[in-house]
């Protein structure tokens, strides 16, 4: 497996390298509105890390999806796969070094989104308030990071299974949202079938659940039916399809 | 390990068979290419030419049958580029990225020197194009980019599918002068086209398909068509069941006879032997080898596509 090349091939394209600028761009933009924004706006004039990192990393419930679709499915809709399978035949390893780059890849922009969080809030809250708290951080973290590898990893199974760039992102992008409102409807019709019916397909708040150790059936479900069976069928097709 | 046999083929093809659904776009294909020639592999648009580069370079499974790269499946070399190198369609170059990257990220997958890139460039003529990206490159450019992907890992196979399109006369003349010293060097070359005229300065061999099956394979000399013999017979199916057992080429005619790829005192012989009546034995017109790929290519008469009795009227003359 050779997940470098595949990171070097998907940043050597000017789409996925304007991708990642625009990303990193919203990125910097949601730490400075996080930073400073808080301590004017609190009544406190505090800067919460926590709230800070939620800010900071919703930019990403967008830009990992795209990016995990653009390196997964993007080589089947352009058919530049057919370059990379002529090199490297064994299609075990070429899918398994791209899953490898995307979860890398998603990796450090999580990290550099931590970062910038961080120092927005300390520079915010020193600066312009009565400085940073961190109380509840951990707590945040966990769940951040929960939420943002099942959004990379629903991401990864659509782009597996769909092997279309535009078909991938409409239901990447798609899904959570529909499953978002749809829990809300639930919620406000008081209905308890829709409301366990929901559940079943809300990664979201599975992901968040499985994160503090509630590992009960309903929160395993959303990962089965989401991610394990669509990821399934995705390498199944991988494997076999015919590259034209 | 390849095969180290220095007459064993490069690449070898046997008994490959290709359906998608009803239609069978390979049947049965047979033949092989050998170090140090060019082999033309000819045939009409949608005769099957590009389905088996596909399941020659594993891309394509077949449904019966093998394609060898010097005794391997393509799909178990370890570093197919460094053996065998391929171009089948320059359109899926990433638009996105400039050559020079795309010979870079070539030269790393294959564990080629990065400074090769920039040779392969020149090689192709595209130095100066280097920093564009491909998206702006012309159709003939792409080719030639393909071309030196194919040719980064230094192999000594190439399998090119329709190499000269989009090219202009000096890119054709140039590209006929690689491959030709390719091939002189020890090299196995197999291209594909559909157009005789673009192959026949370059190959030793032809090995001509129509709807998916093998109508004829040989050295341009044996292909002549002064090689060739038309051909009757009694029971027409015990003539065909004969040169098939054989590996003999044939070509039905719309006259009911049969172009045979054999001299006409040989395959008299072969008549004697195999106990066939002939109805008809004459040496083929000398037609010109063209004619022959004409001939041994074209689609059978369909009551549903032939010309309607009456004509179509003739268009308007400007007042």
């Amino acid at each position: 497996m050779r997940p470098d090349l595949d990171l070097r091939a998907h940043l050597s394209a000017l789409g996925a390298r304007l991708v990642l600028a625009a990303t990193l761009a919203v990125i910097v933009l949601a730490a400075v509105v996080a930073g400073v924004a808080q301590p004017l706006l609190l009544s406190d004039g505090s800067a919460d890390l926590s709230l800070s990192l939620y800010i900071t990393a919703l930019p990403l419930t967008v830009a990992l999806p795209v990016i995990a679709v653009t390196m997964l499915a993007g080589p089947f809709s352009d058919r530049s796969v057919q370059q990379t399978l002529l090199q490297r035949p064994d299609r075990r390893a070429v899918l398994g070094s791209n899953v490898l780059a995307v979860l890398a890849l998603a990796a450090v922009l999580f990290a550099v989104t931590l970062g910038l969080a961080a120092l927005a809030t300390w520079l915010g809250g020193t600066l312009l308030g009565t400085g940073p708290v961190i109380d509840g951080f951990g707590r945040a973290l966990l769940v951040q990071s929960a939420m943002l590898l099942a959004t990379t990893v629903f991401s990864v199974a659509v782009a597996l299974l769909l092997r279309s760039t535009v078909l991938a992102l409409v239901v990447a992008l798609g899904v959570p949202v529909v499953v978002s409102a749809a829990g809300g409807i639930a919620a406000a019709l008081g209905r308890d079938a829709l409301v366990t019916v929901v559940r079943a397909v809300d990664l979201q708040a599975a992901a968040s659940s499985l994160a503090f150790g509630e590992a009960s059936p309903i929160h395993l479900l959303p990962l089965l039916l989401l991610v394990v069976l669509p990821a399934a069928l995705g390498v199944r097709g991988w494997m076999r399809t015919e590259v034209a | 390990m390849l095969t180290t046999d220095p007459s064993a083929p490069a690449l070898e093809i046997r008994g490959l068979t290709k359906r998608f659904g009803a239609h069978t776009a390979v049947d049965d294909l047979s033949f092989a290419s050998h170090p140090g020639t060019v082999t033309g592999f000819l045939g009409p648009n949608g005769a099957g030419k590009s389905t088996t580069l596909r399941m020659l370079t594993g891309l394509a499974r077949p449904d019966v049958g093998v394609a060898l790269v010097g005794g391997r499946p393509y799909r178990e070399l370890e570093h197919p580029g460094r053996i065998i190198g391929v171009m089948l369609d320059a359109t899926t170059l990433h638009r996105g990225r400039t050559g020079l990257a795309t010979l870079r990220l070539t030269a790393r997958t294959l564990g080629m020197p990065l400074a090769r890139a920039e040779e392969m460039l020149e090689t192709v003529g595209l130095t100066a194009a280097a920093r564009t990206r491909v998206g702006a490159y012309s159709y003939g450019m792409r080719q030639r980019l393909g071309l030196a992907v194919a040719l980064m890992g230094d192999p000594a196979i190439l399998v090119l599918d329709e190499p000269a399109n989009g090219l202009d006369p000096e890119g054709i003349r140039w590209m006929r002068r690689l491959l030709r010293d390719f091939a002189d060097a020890g090299g196995t070359v197999l291209l594909s086209s559909h157009q005789l005229r673009e192959v026949e300065a370059t190959v030793d061999r032809l090995v001509v398909i129509s709807r998916g099956r093998l109508v004829r394979e040989g050295t341009l000399a044996e292909l002549r068509p002064d090689h060739a013999t038309r051909v009757g017979a009694e029971i027409p199916a015990a003539l065909t069941a004969a040169l098939d057992r054989h590996g003999i080429a044939w070509a039905p005619r719309p006259d009911g006879l049969l172009d045979v790829g054999l001299p006409p005192i040989d395959l008299g012989r072969l008549a004697v032997r195999e106990r066939i009546v002939l109805t008809a034995l004459t040496a083929a017109e000398s037609e010109g080898l063209e004619e022959l790929f004409f001939q041994l290519t074209e689609e059978p008469a369909d009551s549903s596509t032939t010309a309607p009795s009456t004509p179509a009227p003739a268009p308007a003359l400007a007042s």
